[in-house]
Order: structure tokens, then C-alpha cells, then sequence
């Protein structure tokens, strides 16, 4: 900025009237600027404070009625009679949702990346086989395994699967593939890459060898019993990609995602656009109608990386069709927005939830009483029902529907298995100077990516506060993504001791979470785990074909990490998502690290019941 | 005036130097490298070294850095780690339109409204108009452009429904399209930048108005639209000028949080986001770029101070 | 050049015979001053309060700004909670108090630290020019040709997040400023005849830069320093809001206004707008206070530059 002279008191600026000074101007400014802020203050008063959790007794116990009302509201099974659904599936249209850039990368599935590309390469790969994803899909269909690529697949003994592959399915037509048949070939050439590779290697770890006998036939030989084996391949990273692409890596498949799936990558320009067309020669039919797949002719997705306010005004005028809520306010006023839309509660997904680890070998967090009391301190049920307004119930990343169960389990069921959760300060002050600890110092980091999540590790910093701990916080915004993949990842945690990270697993099968974070040897031990009875007992689950017996083991596993208040759980968010009227088969597939719709795994499904 | 040129010339190459010497210096001491970033698993240690080999990280700070530089001077200014292995210019050449848009839009709106506001309030001294043009002046100047953004992304969309379409297209693709993501970040830009403008104009324009020339206008009596026109506005436009393109860095520093707002693949974006992701190569190259163009400015700036007479007196700032 | 001002002129050889005539003097040349310019005492008044808030926050606070209540999240202002709550259940009110630390302190501290060392930067190259001064002004060239906010970005993870990393950069940031500035006047005062004639008469470089061409350069330094205060506010509040700044919740600072405006929280602006009105218009009115009194301080430093405003 620069000054000018212009303000002598000469008769040239005399000549000019009114005779006003600019203090006058700046008080203008002052007195309107006061003006508009207690106009707003006087706006703002009339709101007062939300109700959040009505009161009155909860329908199912341990459930609060606004979650139980929610829950069967919008459960999965209103969504059979709805306008447009009985005439069954019809072609056409342009599916828009607002996308994530997810990955930094390149298309290269067989990378670090391949978990975050589940999002994504499920568009344009098939894997062998997968799990079901359609509007009458819920968590008691998850261990039912379906057929993708492989028609079907026999098991003839503990240590063999033996898949069939359908003649005619083609690759992409893009060159150097250019539309050829897939074979069993292909099959094992991925197979073996993904054996090296991080992302699926230990799900691989007991395949001893891979025999294809003729085109269509691909066997899959173990070393040991796997009985986790198939229903870990439905997780959509065991994709299945031609070896000519392969072997040109740099030019070839990291650019290019050169599958068998239901769309042809059109555009990947992030932080702009993700743009696919349909494959016209998709081997894949809708198990459920018998119709060729996909349904609409192509995915326009703007990345918007979940900038909230963007995608709810796009949503609002019709720019999308598919919009995920992050609190139930929100997902009242999208559903609102036009007359026909519709909603649907889903389960939380145990792979994706606010969870504090903790640096086990550190005194004092070493004493399991000093990991009780810091659990003890955390008032979870206040969290649900003030910053998730009702729609939670209290975190635990193993798989309920494992046991049959349709929804998580409560705090009651819990603390029945052992854990040492509930609000109890009295307990956690007895349990601390147990364990001989006076004045705990403890620095909490945590990634901010998440905004629902943030609101949740600071309120469980507050509380450990308000119980004499003194917490300091260190907030890690998505800029830093580097500096807290290096801390979590790379075990370069400096002076943290405990941290907050939201993706436990992922798994579409328990053993993701029972073997991968709990066992001492697994890569994906990221918690510090050191434990001779969980890792006896997680190898045990893993050969135990018999389902009983194997969620007996499951339990125990639980029971034992429970008591051992190894990690710090906090909630579990039950998943909200808003679609307008005439699409159908799509919600829960987008933004979902879940069982249910796998990221993109299921867009092949989703069909329009008239022109937008 | 040619040897000042060549001066001039080559301290903006020294300039430049420095600053992708100072630029590569942070991105590197900063915790964390681009493979981190792509980490959702814990890789074996030998795995960690054979990539950071591939990616050329594991070689000496001062070797990469020169493997940078004689890279740019061949012009080729590397790839990035992301993306496919997109070399850097390719991602620049696509972000610098969107950022001199941007820029341009800003500079245009805060002429447009800044120059005839500062006009006419100098002319019409301490009048009602005076004042109300200086409040929205003095306003500009106060608000914090990140606010400002976040109230007219919030009450736009409420009271307006006001909000920006989901993807960017260039201004040659659809100038339509291109203009309806790009008008509101431009107001808002150009708001903060015209109420510098505007005072700059004002104070300059009641400087030129004591000079004896105009004097001479007014006592031979010409009309007032002539001598403000011809003998006030024509001459008190230097400082503007000046101020304009000193203001340059500021309205790019401002694009960084603006496109990050309104969701525009601009320089100030990529910076953001290469940044966040370590991707080195491409941090280097969009500072290099936004370095070349501050200094580029700042070199026309001092070139209208050769060749004018500077009439402005004392250099200071309002925003860093 | 404070002598001009009369409102300035400071009593100095006041013996305490005069102490209550001194006193009902100060009281009427407070209420002239009030009287023929509101504006600056209003925001001197503004600017005061917020000192005031800012030292005794612990005191105005009405609520601890770390803790919640997160059954109490998202509410509307109540007498308990004056400017409501924000999305954990904390008193916003008291944030709001308590981030005028930050601020002040920030702009104070950044501003100090930037102004001093561009000064003494100004003041040696301005004064000995040569290969020392182009090098130095390349070096200060380079820094003020990457805009401050990638700037920021770049050095953002190198240290930990905190109070001192944010002054050390925005004063890194200041200081090519403020030298220009300098080195502007000693250039020109270089060749006063002042000068020259101090030289003549033998008096060594660090005396003639001290007795006869820093006084000199006070009074555009401080009226830039006031200016450029609001301007380090203002980024500062870029800073956090980017999430780069002051780490939210920090036990000693507890907040700043930047952090509290964080684009995480406009999903809650719709439904509760004091969230982000509150903050955002206390940081434009402090920058306002600030601009408002640096503009004064011009005025009566230096009458030639009044009203550019």
C-alpha cells in the first residue's frame, strides 16, 4: 500500500463540498458493522437449544428411540414397495454422485494403494467372486458369497478351490488387451502378483500354488486350511487384470484401468471429474432379474472431496442424485429436498469408525488398568446421542454379522463380553492410582480428514481432561496426510501415545479383524499387539471350517482384546444416505468402506426408473 | 535503459533461483515424503528402500536438487510422483489459465468498480457517496477473504440458491461454463482488491486535482467531465498501476485459499494439494511458476517506474 | 514531528505540585479528543477492550473454552451460553474471548519481531549499499516473490505447529517489508545535507545511522508496522482456518479465531450461523481497530499523508 499526499487544506479541496470527514465514513462503518452483528445475534437467539435424543424408553434395549425409530424407518425392507420398483430394472440414464479423489496415485492395483483403489477399480475390474449388492441386500447376506468373473467354484476338500470361468467374458477394448478373452491364465498371473503384493498378500499367505488345467479352470491349492480363504476374496482388491497391460506398467496400467468390469474409464481429472461410459460387451447379468448388466449407460462423478456444503447443494438442485449425510439434521433436511426421495439407515461399517490406538509398550499405558481407565473416561453414550444426534452405537471393529447379527452390539452386550466401557470417573481414578500413576501426560494425535470424526476424538479429549489428564492435542489436517500415514504406518510415532485413526480392517471377512490387527506376525498389526493368546487364537479361527466353532474362537478373540483394552473404542456411525426417487440398487455404494457396497463395487447394479 | 534491462533481467533470474533453492529447502524438511503419503499399509523396510529408490528419493538433497534444476533449464521440469507419472508442466500448463483468469477477473472487477468509486469520491469530497464508498472500501479491506468466501458459499446457496457447478471447464471449452464457476471467486477477489484500488485512486486523484495544470483547466473554465477526464484521471492512473502490481502476490497467495473453496483446479490448488502430498517435482515447479510470475511483475512495475514519473512517495503494505 | 500536535504534546516537566491540574487537563483533552474524532476513539475504545479481554480472559470467560458439554452441541445463544455453542458443546462465547490472545499476541509478536529486523536490514544495506545491499535485496526479493500463504503451506510441517512457528514465519514474511521501507529513507537521507555535514565532521557510520537517519525513519515505519499488524491478523486467521495455524485446543492458547472458522464447520452454518459470524466478525473488527489507529497514528506523525483513507 502506498500513501499519497492529497490532504492539505488548500482552496482547491475547499472548492469541493459538503464538508464531511472520512472518520465520519469509518464511524459509518462501525455503527453498520455493530448493526448487522446484533441483527444476527438477535437472529440467532430465536434457535434454541436442539433437542437431541427424545425422551421416553427405548423399544430395543440398549438402543435409543430415536436411533430405533430411524433404524426401522428407513431399514432396507421399506425400500421393496416403492414407486417404480415393481416394473423391475430398466436401461439408461446417467448415474451423478459426488466422488473423492481417494487415491494420490495410479491405477496400479497391485500397489500400496490397492485398498483405497476399492473405490474405484471395482468400475472397471471384476474380482472372482463377490458379495451381493442390491436394495435387498443386508448384513445377513454378507457371508453369502456370489458369483463375478468365476460362474461358479467347488471346494472338494480343506485344502483346494476350484473356480469356472465363463467363455466370452472380454476385456476392455483398448488396446494392447483390445477386447480378449479373459482366461484362466490371467486368473493366476494376477493371483501370483497379488501374492507379492502388501495390499493382498497376507490374505494369500496360505496359497501354496495356482493350477490352471484348461482355459476355463483355475485351481487354487493350499498349504494349510484356509477357512477364511473364500469369503476374504469377495473384499474387491482381487481384481482381475490382463498380463500384456501388466507388463507395461509405466505406459500402460497404472494409466489406464484396462479390466473386464461394467465401465470404460472416460476421464480421471482430479479434483474435477471421474467419468466412465458402459462396457457394451459386459459378460456380467444381474443374478437377481437375469439381465444384462450395467443398467445406465454411464457414471458422471464430480470429485468433490466431501466438501459438504457443495455436495449438499448439489444434491438440493437435482446435480446428484446420491448424497451420503454426515448427521441425521442433515440427512432430515437432504430428504426433504424433493418429494420423492428416499432414505436409508445402514448399519455402521466395523471397518470405518472413530478408534483410538494406543502405544502399547509405553508406561504407563503398558498397565492394562491405566488403558481401562483412560476407556472408563470416555462417556460414549453422551457422544452418540449429542455429536452423532442419536445415530450411533458404541464402537468395536469386529464384524457383528458374523454372528447373525443385523445390528452392532450395544454397550450392554459389550461390557457382558468384558469390555471395560461405560462412564465410570469413580472407577477410573481407582484404576489409575492402582496402577501407581498420579499425574498422566498424554499426547493424542489424530487425523481431521473426517470432520464427524474430529467432533468425536476432541470430545474424547475433553473428557479425558475433565478426568485429571492433561491431554495435548494434535490435530493432523488432511494437508499432513504424510506426517500421520508416516506416524501410523510407518510406526514413527516420536512422543504420541495414543492415536486416533478411523479405518480398522477393512475385511469383508472377520478374519481381517480378528488375524490382521490381533496377530503379532501380521503386516497389518498396526496397534502394537504383542499377545502369545490372540495370536494362538486368531491362527485358530483361520482353520476352523466348521462356522460354530469358529465364532466361538471369534468370540474368545473379542473377549480377550476387550479386557485387554488393547484399543480405545469410542462409536460406531450408522451410515445415512439420501437418493432421489427413480434410481434404484445404489444406496450404500458410494463412500462406503464397508461390507455392503465396497466403494464402487455394485454401480454395475444401479437403474433408473425414468429419466431424471 | 538497456543495461537496466539486462540488470534487471538478471537479478529476477538470481530471484528465481533463490526461490526454488528456498522452496525445494522446505518441501524437503518437511516430515514425511510422497511414498508416505501413498501408504495404507506397513511395507517391509526393504520394500520402503526400493521404492524411495524408484522414486529417486533416496539420493543426496544437493544431487536431486540438481537433477531438478539442469531438468528445468533443459525444459523439462520432471514428473510428478502422482497422477500417472504426469510430467509437472503438463499439470501447470492445465492449472495456469484457471489462476490467470482468476487473477485477471479480480484485477478487471477492482478497476471496473475500484477507478470511477475513487473517482468520484475525490471528486465529490466528504459528499454521502464519498462516504459510502469508503465504507464498502474500508470494509473490503477488513474482512477476511476466507469469510467472506464461507458466508457466500453458505447464505448463496440459502437465500440465492447460488452455488458453483461441480466441474471446471476451461474458458475455451465452454466460456459459459467457465464463467459461471469463475464470476463469484473473481467478486470476491476483485472486492478486496478494488477497495485498494479505490483509495489508491481517490488519494492520487485529489493529488493530480492541486497540481496547476488542472488549476489552469478549472480557471479557463473548461467543463468538469473535460478536466477530470483528460487532465485528472489520465494522470493519476501511475499510482494505480503500481499498486495493482505490488498487490500481485497478495491476490495470488489469496487464489490458494479461494480455489480450495470454491473447488478450482488453479496454481494456488495444485500448491495446496502438492504440498499435502509431498509430490516434490510438482511443488517445485508451480512455486518456480508463481515465482516467475510475481517476478515478472514486479519487473513491469519497475519498468513504469523508469519510465514514469513516480509521483508515489513512500512504499509500505496492508496484506502480506 | 509529534510536536505539531498539540494533542500529543506530552507534559513532561510536570512536578506533583500540578499532579490534579494535570489530571482534569488529561480528562478534557480526552473528551476534545472523543469529540472531534469519534471514530478513532471508538476504536481506540474497540481496541482497549480487546487488550483488556485478552489479558483478563481467564476472568470474562464464562465457560472453560476447552471442555463441552456434547449433549449441549449446536445450541443458540442463551444466558448461559452468550454466543451458543459450537459443535462439540463448547462455550463459543468464551472461545471467542479467549482467541483474542492469539490474535493480539500474533500481530503484536510477528510485527515486533518483523519490523525490528527489517529495520536493522534497511537501515545497514540502505546505508552501505554495494554488493551487500544487492545481495541482500535479491534475498528479499526472493522471499517476497512466493506468495505468504504457499509460503506458510511449505513450512507448515517442518516444526511443531504452534504459537512461535507462526510468529518466526510471519515475521520472516514482514521483514523484506519493512527493510524496502527502510532503505527507502535512508537512500533518501543519505544525501540530506545533515547527513553530509555529520560526516564531514568525522562522526562514524553506526553513530550517524543511529542519531541521525533512524529517528528519521520511525514514524513511516511505525504507521506501516500498524497497518501490517491487521495484515499478520488476518493470515494468521488464514493459517488456522487452513488448519496450519495455532493447533485448535491447545492447552495454552486453548483457540484462535482462524481455527474456529475451519471449512469443517460451515456443514453447521446453516443451522447455527453465530458459529462462524462471531469469530469472523471479531477478527474484521480488531483488523478494522487496527487499520483505524494506524491511520491516526499517520496522521499525527506525519500531517502530508492524512486522509488517504
Amino acid at each position: 500500500m502506498r500513501y499519497v499526499n492529497d490532504d492539505e487544506e488548500s482552496y482547491w479541496s475547499r472548492m469541493f463540498r459538503k464538508r464531511l470527514t472520512r472518520r465520519q465514513a469509518l464511524r459509518m462503518a462501525a455503527l453498520g458493522g455493530a448493526g448487522a452483528l446484533s441483527a444476527a445475534y438477535l437472529a440467532c437467539r430465536g434457535e434454541g437449544p436442539t433437542a437431541t435424543v427424545a425422551p421416553g424408553e427405548s423399544p430395543a434395549a440398549g438402543v435409543s428411540s430415536v436411533l430405533a425409530d430411524y433404524r426401522s424407518r428407513f431399514h432396507y425392507s421399506k425400500l421393496k414397495d416403492l414407486p417404480g420398483q415393481k416394473e423391475g430394472p430398466k436401461y439408461g440414464g446417467t448415474f451423478r454422485f459426488s466422488h473423492y479423489q481417494g487415491f494420490t496415485g495410479a491405477w496400479d492395483i497391485t500397489g500400496p494403494e490397492a485398498d483405497a483403489l476399492a473405490s474405484f477399480a471395482p468400475n472397471h475390474f471384476n474380482g472372482l467372486v463377490t458379495f451381493r449388492q442390491d436394495d435387498f441386500s443386508n448384513v445377513h447376506n454378507l457371508y453369502e458369497v456370489v458369483s463375478d468373473l468365476a460362474q461358479r467354484w467347488e471346494t472338494p476338500d480343506q485344502l483346494t478351490v476350484t473356480f469356472r470361468l465363463p467363455q466370452g467374458a472380454r476385456f476392455h477394448n483398448v488396446p494392447p488387451v483390445s477386447g480378449r478373452e479373459v482366461t484362466s491364465e490371467d486368473v493366476k498371473f494376477s493371483l501370483e502378483v497379488y501374492k507379492q503384493s502388501v495390499a493382498q498378500g497376507p490374505i494369500l499367505a496360505d496359497v501354496d500354488r495356482i493350477e490352471t488345467p484348461d482355459r476355463y479352470t483355475v485351481t487354487v491349492r493350499f498349504a494349510r486350511p484356509a477357512a477364511y480363504f473364500l469369503q476374504s476374496l469377495t473384499y474387491p482388491v482381487f481384481l482381475v487384470f490382463a498380463r500384456e497391460a501388466y507388463e507395461r506398467k509405466e505406459e500402460v496400467f497404472v494409466r489406464q484401468p484396462i479390466g473386464t468390469g461394467p465401465f470404460v474409464l472416460e476421464r480421471w481429472d482430479p479434483p474435477n471429474i471421474y467419468s466412465m461410459r458402459k462396457n457394451p460387451q459386459y459378460f456380467r447379468k444381474d443374478p437377481r432379474t437375469g439381465m444384462q448388466l450395467p443398467y445406465v449407460d454411464a457414471i458422471e462423478a464430480p470429485i468433490l472431496n466431501l466438501n459438504v456444503t457443495l455436495e449438499e447443494a448439489a444434491f438440493r438442485d437435482g446435480r446428484i442424485h446420491t448424497i451420503w449425510t454426515h448427521t441425521r439434521r442433515a440427512f432430515d433436511q437432504m430428504l426433504a429436498t424433493f418429494p420423492d426421495n428416499v432414505g436409508q439407515v445402514t448399519t455402521p461399517p466395523p471397518g470405518f469408525q472413530p478408534y483410538i490406538t494406543v502405544k502399547l509398550d509405553k508406561p504407563p499405558l503398558n498397565d492394562q488398568r491405566v488403558r481401562a481407565a483412560l476407556q472408563h473416561l470416555i462417556d460414549i453414550d453422551a457422544i452418540v446421542e449429542g455429536i452423532l444426534e442419536g445415530m450411533a452405537g458404541p464402537g468395536l471393529a469386529h464384524d457383528f454379522s458374523f454372528f447373525g447379527k443385523e445390528w452392532p452390539w450395544t454397550l450392554e452386550e459389550l461390557q457382558a463380553m468384558g469390555a471395560n466401557m461405560g462412564y465410570d470417573p469413580q472407577k477410573a481414578r481407582q484404576l489409575l492410582s492402582a496402577a501407581g500413576v498420579g499425574r498422566l501426560r498424554i499426547k493424542f494425535m489424530y487425523g481431521i480428514g473426517e470432520p464427524i470424526h474430529a467432533e468425536v476424538y476432541r470430545t474424547v479429549a475433553n473428557f479425558w481432561r475433565q478426568g485429571g489428564i492433561e491431554v495435548v492435542q494434535d490435530e493432523v489436517p488432511i494437508t499432513e496426510i504424510a506426517r500421520f500415514n508416516a506416524a501410523f504406518f510407518g510406526k514413527q510415532w516420536g512422543d504420541v501415545d495414543v492415536m486416533g485413526f478411523s479405518f480398522a480392517g477393512p475385511g469383508m471377512d472377520e478374519d481381517q479383524y480378528c488375524y490382521g490387527p490381533l496377530n503379532s506376525r501380521s503386516p497389518r498389526n498396526f496397534y502394537w499387539v504383542n499377545d502369545p493368546t490372540l495370536d494362538e487364537l486368531t491362527e485358530r479361527q483361520r482353520r476352523q471350517f466348521d462356522i460354530n466353532e469358529r465364532r466361538r474362537t471369534v468370540e474368545e478373540i473379542i473377549k480377550r482384546e476387550l479386557s485387554q483394552s488393547y484399543r480405545i473404542w469410542l462409536v460406531n456411525i450408522y451410515k445415512m444416505a439420501v437418493r432421489r426417487g427413480f434410481v434404484f440398487n445404489v444406496v450404500d455404494t458410494i463412500h462406503a468402506w464397508h461390507n455392503i457396497g465396497w466403494g464402487s463395487k455394485g454401480n454395475e447394479m444401479v437403474w433408473f426408473s425414468r429419466a431424471p | 535503459m538497456t543495461s537496466y534491462l539486462v540488470r534487471r533481467g538478471a537479478a529476477s533470474i538470481v530471484v528465481l533461483l533463490l526461490v526454488s533453492i528456498v522452496a525445494f529447502l522446505l518441501i524437503h524438511l518437511q516430515k514425511g515424503d510422497a511414498l508416505t503419503v501413498k501408504l495404507r499399509q506397513r511395507l517391509p523396510e526393504e520394500q520402503v528402500q526400493q521404492l524411495r529408490a524408484e522414486m529417486g528419493l533416496d539420493k543426496p538433497l544437493w544431487e536431486q536438487y540438481w537433477t531438478w534444476l539442469s531438468g528445468v533449464l533443459r525444459g523439462d521440469m520432471g514428473r510428478s510422483f502422482f497422477r500417472e507419472q504426469q510430467p509437472v508442466w503438463d499439470r501447470i500448463k492445465a492449472a495456469l489459465p484457471v489462476t490467470v483468469e482468476l487473477v485477471a477477473l479480480a484485477i478487471v472487477i477492482s478497476v471496473i468498480v475500484g477507478v470511477p468509486a475513487g473517482v468520484i469520491s475525490a471528486v465529490r469530497r466528504n459528499s454521502l457517496l464519498d462516504q459510502v464508498t469508503r465504507l464498502f472500501s474500508v470494509i473490503g479491506l477488513t474482512i477476511p477473504v476466507f469469510w467472506l468466501a464461507t458466508i457466500v458459499l453458505v447464505y448463496g446457496g440459502i437465500w440465492f440458491s447460488y452455488s458453483p457447478p461441480l466441474t471446471f471447464q476451461q474458458f475455451w471449452e465452454s466460456p459459459m461454463r467457465n464463467l459461471e464457476a469463475m464470476w463469484m471467486p473473481g467478486l470476491i477477489l476483485g472486492y478486496a482488491l478494488s477497495a485498494i484500488t479505490m483509495r489508491i485512486t481517490r488519494s492520487s486523484v485529489l493529488e493530480v486535482m492541486r497540481q496547476d495544470y488542472v488549476r489552469t483547466a478549472w480557471a479557463k473554465g473548461l467543463g468538469e467531465q473535460v478536466v477530470i477526464v483528460r487532465h485528472v484521471l489520465a494522470n493519476s492512473l501511475i499510482p494505480v498501476i503500481t499498486v495493482l502490481g505490488n498487490q500481485f502476490v497478495y491476490i495470488i497467495g489469496s487464489t490458494v485459499i479461494v480455489e480450495y473453496l470454491f473447488h478450482l483446479p488453479g496454481l494456488g490448488f495444485v500448491a495446496f494439494e502438492s504440498i499435502a502430498t509431498r509430490d516434490y517435482f510438482l511443488v517445485q515447479g508451480t512455486v518456480l511458476v508463481i515465482g516467475a510470475m510475481v517476478v515478472a511483475m514486479n519487473f513491469l512495475v519497475d519498468l513504469s517506474y523508469a519510465w514514469l514519473d513516480p509521483r508515489v512517495r513512500l512504499a509500505g503494505t496492508t496484506q502480506i | 514531528m509529534a510536536e505539531r500536535n498539540p494533542d500529543l504534546a506530552v507534559p513532561v516537566a510536570l512536578g506533583p505540585r500540578l499532579a490534579p491540574a494535570f489530571a482534569l487537563e488529561a480528562w478534557s483533552r480526552l473528551l476534545r479528543f472523543v469529540r472531534r474524532e469519534p471514530l478513532t476513539a471508538a476504536c481506540a475504545f474497540i481496541f482497549v477492550a480487546i487488550v483488556i479481554v485478552a489479558i483478563f480472559a481467564p476472568w470474562i470467560a464464562t465457560h472453560d473454552p476447552l471442555a463441552g458439554d456434547p449433549r449441549a452441541r449446536l445450541q443458540g445463544p442463551s444466558a448461559d451460553h452468550f454466543f451458543g455453542t459450537d459443535a462439540i458443546g463448547r462455550d463459543v462465547f468464551s472461545r471467542v474471548v479467549y482467541g483474542a490472545r492469539v490474535s493480539l499476541l500474533v500481530g503484536v509478536a510477528a510485527t515486533l519481531a518483523g519490523t525490528v529486523i527489517g529495520a536493522i536490514i534497511g537501515l545497514i544495506t540502505g546505508y552501505l549499499g554495494g554488493t551487500v545491499d544487492l545481495l541482500v535485496q535479491r534475498v528479499m526479493d526472493g522471499i517476497q516473490a512466493i506468495p505468504a500463504l504457499v509460503f506458510l503451506l511449505l513450512v507448515a510441517a517442518i516444526w511443531q505447529q504452534g504459537m512461535l512457528s507462526v510468529v518466526v514465519v510471519l515475521a520472516v514474511l514482514i521483514a523484506p517489508y519493512v527493510s524496502r521501507l527502510v532503505r527507502g529513507v535512508v537512500l533518501s537521507l543519505r544525501e540530506e545535507a545533515f547527513v553530509l555535514a555529520a560526516q564531514a565532521m568525522g562522526a562514524r557510520p553506526l553513530r550517524i545511522m543511529m542519531v541521525h537517519i533512524l529517528p528519521n525513519t520511525l514514524a513511516p515505519v511505525l504507521v506501516a508496522a500498524s497497518i501490517i499488524a491487521g495484515g499478520a491478523m488476518l493470515a494468521e486467521g488464514a493459517l488456522s482456518f487452513l488448519g496450519l495455524g495455532i493447533p485448535p485446543d491447545d492447552p495454552l492458547w486453548k483457540t484462535s479465531w482462524g481455527a474456529m472458522l475451519k471449512p469443517e464447520n460451515l456443514q453447521y452454518f446453516e443451522r447455527s450461523p453465530y458459529l462462524v459470524l462471531f469469530p469472523g466478525a471479531a477478527l474484521a473488527l480488531t483488523v478494522l481497530a487496527v487499520n483505524v489507529l494506524g491511520d491516526s497514528a499517520r496522521d499525527r506523525l506525519d500531517p502530508r499523508l492524512r486522509g488517504t483513507l
